[in-house]
C-alpha cells in the first residue's frame, strides 16, 4: 500500500507527457509549440523547492530532537532537490535560446537567483563533507540548511519579482496563472507538477534506505 | 496577428505521425520506470538481509 505514490506518481508523468504533446495550447507568438515546456521545464523547479522544504522541515526537527535519523532524511532531500536543478537549469537554458534568442543572460534575476541558490546549497554539501563528528555535522549542517532555504526563497521568489524580468510572474511580466495559462493548459500542468513531486519522493526513498545500509554497514564494521 | 497566422506545429499533429513520437516517449520513459522498480526492490531486499545478519550476530 506505501508504494500507491510511485504508481501514481508514474501514471501522472505519463499522462503529462502524452496529453502534453497532444492537447491544444494557446497559439502565442514568440513561444509558438515551445510553450509545452511548461509542462516539464516548471515542475523541475517545483521539485526543487519542495525538496528544499522538507530538508528544512527535517532540519528544523533535527534541531528540537537530535535524532539523527532526522538529519539523513534532510540531506536526503537536500540531495535530491539539487539533482533536479539540474535538468531544469538545461531545459531552461535550451528554452531561452529558442524564445529569447540566448542560452543565458545576466539580466534576468531568476537565472542568476538560480544559480546563486545552488551554489548556496554546493556549500551545504562542501560543509557536511568537512565534518567528522555525527552529531556536529548534522547540527551545524541544520543551521547553516536554514540560512539556504531563507537565501534561495530571497534569490529565487523575492528579488525577481522586484524587478524587470523576462520569466512570467515577475517584475511586471503577464504570469502564466494571469490569462495565459488557460484551463486547457491546467489540467496537464498540475498534474504534471504533482507528478514530478511523488517522483522526487520516491528517489528520496530509495536515498535513504541507500543511506541507511551505508550506516549499518559501517556500524557492523565498527565492531 | 491573426490567431491562425501563429506558427503552430499543425501539420505534425495533421499528419498523424505524432503518435508514434507519443509512444516512443511513453516507452522509454516506462522502461526506465521499470528499471527504477527492480533496483528499488534490490535495495529493500540488501536492507532486510543486512537486518537479519544483524541480528544472527547478536
Amino acid at each position: 500500500m506505501r508504494s500507491v505514490y510511485k504508481i501514481l506518481s508514474v501514471i501522472l508523468i505519463l499522462y503529462s507527457l502524452v496529453a502534453g504533446l497532444l492537447n491544444d495550447v494557446p497559439r502565442l507568438p514568440i513561444l509558438n509549440e515551445s510553450i509545452r515546456n511548461l509542462y516539464f521545464h516548471v515542475p523541475m523547479w517545483f521539485v526543487l523547492i519542495f525538496q528544499m522544504s522538507v530538508s528544512l522541515f527535517y532540519a528544523i526537527k533535527f534541531l528540537n530532537h537530535n535524532q539523527l535519523k532526522d538529519d539523513m532524511i534532510s540531506v536526503s532531500a537536500a540531495q535530491i532537490g539539487f539533482f533536479f536543478s539540474i535538468p531544469g537549469i538545461l531545459t531552461g537554458m535550451l528554452w531561452a535560446k529558442v524564445t529569447w534568442g540566448t542560452y543565458w543572460t545576466f539580466s534576468d534575476p531568476k537565472l542568476n537567483g538560480v544559480a546563486m541558490a545552488v551554489l548556496i546549497y554546493t556549500a551545504y554539501f562542501i560543509l557536511r563533507n568537512s565534518i567528522e563528528d555525527e552529531f556536529k555535522r548534522a547540527r551545524l549542517s541544520a543551521v547553516y540548511n536554514v540560512f539556504a532555504y531563507v537565501m534561495m526563497m530571497v534569490f529565487i521568489m523575492i528579488l525577481p519579482r522586484l524587478t524587470d524580468s523576462l520569466h512570467p510572474g515577475n517584475g511586471g511580466n503577464p504570469a502564466f496563472s494571469q490569462y495565459d495559462l488557460n484551463n486547457n493548459m491546467r489540467i496537464v500542468f498540475y498534474p504534471a507538477v504533482l507528478g514530478w513531486i511523488l517522483f522526487s519522493i520516491w528517489l528520496m526513498e530509495i536515498k535513504i534506505k541507500i543511506a541507511s545500509i551505508n550506516k549499518k554497514i559501517q556500524e557492523y564494521e565498527a565492531k | 496577428m491573426k490567431q491562425s497566422d501563429i506558427e503552430m506545429a499543425d501539420m505534425l499533429r495533421e499528419s498523424g505521425k505524432i503518435y508514434a513520437v507519443i509512444a516512443v516517449i511513453a516507452l522509454i520513459f516506462f522502461s526506465i520506470i521499470v528499471y527504477l522498480i527492480f533496483q528499488d526492490r534490490k535495495i529493500k531486499q540488501l536492507d532486510k538481509k543486512l537486518e537479519e545478519l544483524e541480528k544472527q550476530n547478536q
